[in-house]
């Protein structure tokens, strides 16, 4: 057979193969095989993805998006339980999985999904059924948006649950006991859930999402009315929100000191140089809403996993220095102080100061306690006692020496000086202090509240003039610093802008045009 | 203003200049970097109050018409405002706000590129570059093309229609007399906030990032005219995105000189071809949208000389403008698709030709 007659057998050839590769097509398309492309997508808390066969390779369709809630609801229309689709077990709760306690093998899991499925979906009547064809389920892009959202225990959820168990807190917490092998309540050494229930299961373990689902859903279910049974009832944003807030819990009690000193392991404090830091925990625990803001998931004190020298065996690499001072942390204390300061009321000063750096009279304010080698010596008794303290008393500030107002006029031109009400800003700077404990703590040196204006200079009665620094127009050696014009502008619009202060909106609401301008 | 008139003419002497900020040794490169010791202004748009003081001082230094609506009117900013032929720098407000600052603003005025498409597009050389780094315009010797304001990606020259005589382009000058004399550009020294800073290009990128170094949280991490269109001597930060304060950020980091030589080589030897060099400067005002289908699409579109009758002219205009510039800048490219194409038609003939 000679090369041109081969060829000429094969193009009619490769046509019909064509042609019936696009009649196959056609006919899968016809029949709802292919993927359904969606029109909209919709929000929803409650969406489970199901990709179980990813547990025995890889997947030959896209994940199908599982609305559960609109699931139970439609069941519970018809009067169907959770069995309809969880197998009931014998300690008389229901297998998380679908139909199944484990997954067995490829073609059983699958033929349970799509047997299931595609048979309720057909007999169920109505409009509101859902789709028997492969891409209306296995849809390539997604109808809809998972806007699950973790939920965990505040202080008021968790006064709320106290409450309702009867403070029996065995109902929750227990830890595993070794001899006896099984989980047992032992008082005082409450912990996180996520401090053994990580987020995969490790040995008989469960994860965070097993051990949840067990213990909250399945006493919420026992007991309705309890808690939400539906995966929006936790999981959806809103309603999170909507959860009723118990103003002020009583304290979370596991044994912990009222006072104490943060300090370095007592191994370690030979290394230490600064005198440790008075800390109220009591205090402390009112200002926070969970353990897990200071303790991560532990309940563990600071200096158990934060060492001043971590060795190679240490927990942690970050140091304890790091994890008390660490500014971009909202977990360390300077880091969560810090973030106090965007206060509306803070701001004025603060949003104009450098961010993410401590001053550089900061350290003393909190290392204000006994030396290392002194609380070396020191019963327990001794350490959690509440300290004297600083004087926590409303600042004694020597109005009478500063001035009522102030006028700004070195620069007049086309404005007239402007009149600053240097007194009553004061005044009112200090009510904000006084309102809150933590400002009264930190600004109880005499200058610090001048220190918003008045930066860098030590402060007598009579502060330094402005321009003693900024120059005019500006010093051109020194351009990180803005010029008399620019610093006079930019301290006062700055301070008014981050303090929300609308007035005045204006040029002359600061300083009258001069005439002919 | 009253402001002291300070000798700046030492730092063009460049004695004690910006001595606080330390400088790197500089590189040597083979391309032109811009000149070293340029001088350039810093804006800030996160201290921008939209005072217009900055307009106001313009017009008077510049000996300016006096504006129908005064400088002390806020009404302006209900639109978008470009530089027209009375003016060289306006505020625009991108983002309303509460008083005391009242929204998001920004200045617009040239940004004197370091590689000015301007004066690349200028045959006659009425654009320069001075190494104090203003762009300066020559009005004698420009023949009133205006090839200026379209070669400009940032929209910037404006030409006087109204003057029937004398035309001449318009655009701000970075205050280069008054700098000469040892004064501040005038937009720099009326602004009460200082949201604009003179000073040496290099330095102003050290403030730029020491600002954005100490408050991280108030500005988007970008230096804008830093690397755009190889670099500009007006520099800008902001805590918007530089897109929604009306900055483009579609324009590269390429010089526009770079992109238009291929076009611009040609000019001497094919002077009287105005449509091809227009083409040129065309696609490079028109950039974005043409370089991404570039090469290919406009190689086999030139090579089939395919005419749509469907589409407005202008587009058609601008295909074929765009294909006539493929020949001189990827001359090469084409050349090489078009033998391609041939070797594969003919091989194609050949094989058909054989069944």
């Amino acid at each position: 057979m000679g090369r041109e007659e081969v060829q000429g057998m094969i193009r009619p050839i490769l046509l019909l193969i064509s042609m019936l590769m696009l009649c196959a097509l056609s006919l899968v398309g016809l029949t709802g095989c292919g993927e359904t492309q969606a029109t909209e997508t919709v929000e929803r808390a409650d969406i489970i993805t199901i990709d179980e066969m990813r547990n025995f390779g890889r997947l030959e369709r896209p994940v199908v998006l599982f609305p559960h809630d609109l699931h139970t609801q439609a069941l519970a229309a018809e009067g169907k339980s959770c069995e309809t689709c969880h197998i009931k077990m014998e300690n008389g709760k229901y297998a998380p999985l679908f139909k199944r306690v484990a997954n067995t093998d490829y073609d059983t899991v699958m033929n349970l999904y799509h047997d299931a499925c595609i048979q309720c979906h057909k007999e169920t009547t109505g409009d509101k059924t859902g789709p028997v064809t492969c891409g209306e389920c296995h849809r390539k892009d997604a109808k809809f948006i998972s806007t699950w959202t973790e939920i965990g225990f505040n202080r008021s959820l968790h006064y709320r649950h106290e409450q309702a168990n009867m403070e029996k807190c065995d109902h929750c917490h227990h830890v595993y006991d070794e001899q006896q092998k099984k989980l047992v309540y032992v008082k005082n050494q409450e912990s996180s859930c996520r401090d053994c229930h990580k987020k995969e299961k490790i040995d008989n373990r469960l994860s965070l999402e097993q051990a949840a689902h067990y213990k909250c859903f399945g006493c919420h279910l026992e007991n309705p009315e309890t808690g939400p049974t539906t995966c929006a009832g936790c999981h959806d944003k809103q309603m999170q929100m909507d959860i009723k807030v118990v103003e002020h819990p009583a304290r979370l009690y596991r044994n912990q000191p009222d006072y104490t000193y943060l300090s370095p392991d007592d191994a370690e404090l030979v290394h230490a140089k600064l005198p440790v830091v008075n800390f109220a925990h009591i205090d402390h625990e009112q200002y926070l809403d969970k353990c897990r803001t200071c303790h991560h998931e532990t309940m563990k004190a600071c200096n158990e996993c934060h060492l001043l020298d971590p060795g190679e065996d240490a927990v942690t690499t970050v140091t304890l220095q790091q994890a008390m001072h660490d500014m971009q942390s909202k977990h360390s204390c300077a880091g969560c102080h810090a973030e106090k300061k965007s206060q509306t009321q803070c701001a004025g000063c603060h949003a104009l100061m450098e961010q993410g750096k401590l001053t550089d009279h900061a350290c003393t304010i909190c290392h204000s306690g006994p030396k290392p080698d002194e609380l070396a010596k020191m019963s327990t008794a001794a350490r959690t006692r509440k300290p004297a303290g600083r004087n926590m008393e409303k600042l004694s500030f020597r109005m009478k020496d500063i001035p009522d107002t102030v006028y700004i006029g070195r620069l007049s031109n086309k404005y007239e000086a402007a009149a600053f009400p240097h007194k009553k800003i004061i005044e009112k700077l200090m009510t904000y202090i006084g309102d809150s404990k933590i400002a009264t703590y930190f600004h109880g040196q005499e200058d610090v509240v001048c220190r918003g204006c008045h930066h860098h200079t030590p402060v007598g009665e009579t502060p330094p003039l402005c321009e003693s620094c900024h120059t005019r127009p500006f010093n051109e050696e020194d351009l990180l610093k803005p010029g008399l014009f620019g610093a006079f502008h930019r301290q006062c619009l700055g301070c008014h802008e981050a303090m929300n202060i609308t007035e005045p909106s204006d040029c002359v609401g600061c300083h009258a045009k001069k005439a002919g301008n | 203003m009253s402001t002291s008139r300070r000798n700046f003419l030492k730092w063009l002497a460049g004695a004690g200049a910006a001595a606080a900020i330390p400088k790197s040794a500089r590189a040597q490169h083979d391309h032109f970097e811009g000149y070293p010791d340029s001088y350039g202004v810093l804006h800030d748009a996160t201290l921008c109050v939209g005072c217009r003081s900055c307009e106001a001082a313009c017009n008077e230094v510049n000996d300016l018409p006096k504006p129908e609506i005064p400088f002390d009117d806020k009404s302006v900013f209900e639109k978008i405002r470009r530089t027209d032929d009375t003016n060289y720098t306006v505020v625009n407000k991108y983002k309303d706000g509460p008083p005391p600052k009242g929204g998001v603003f920004r200045k617009f005025q040239c940004n004197h590129c370091k590689e000015p498409a301007c004066a690349s597009a200028c045959f006659v050389g009425a654009f320069k570059k001075t190494p104090e780094g203003a762009v300066l315009y020559n009005a004698d010797v420009c023949v009133g093309c205006r090839y200026c304001l379209i070669a400009c990606p940032f929209n910037v020259p404006t030409y006087t229609y109204n003057k029937a005589l004398e035309p001449v382009v318009m655009k701000c000058t970075l205050c280069h007399p008054r700098v000469k004399e040892g004064k501040l550009p005038g937009c720099v020294q009326a602004c009460p906030m200082e949201a604009l800073t003179f000073g040496k290009r290099e330095d102003l990128i050290t403030i730029a990032k020491e600002r954005m170094r100490k408050y991280p949280d108030r500005y988007v991490n970008h230096i804008y005219g830093e690397q755009e269109v190889g670099g500009t001597n007006w520099l800008y930060i902001s805590g918007e995105p530089f897109e929604e304060i009306g900055l483009r950020t579609d324009l590269g980091v390429t010089p526009a000189p770079e992109l238009t030589s291929g076009a611009l080589a040609m000019v001497p030897v094919v002077i009287g071809m105005w449509p091809v060099l227009l083409g040129g400067i065309y696609v490079i005002s028109r950039r974005k949208d043409i370089i991404a289908k570039k090469e290919k699409e406009e190689a086999v579109a030139d090579m089939k000389a395919v005419t749509t009758a469907e589409g407005d002219d202008r587009v058609q205009k601008a295909k074929d403008q765009a294909a006539k510039q493929q020949e001189f800048a990827i001359k090469r490219e084409v050349k090489k698709a078009l033998e391609e194409a041939a070797k594969a038609k003919e091989s194609e003939a050949g094989e058909e030709g054989k069944s």
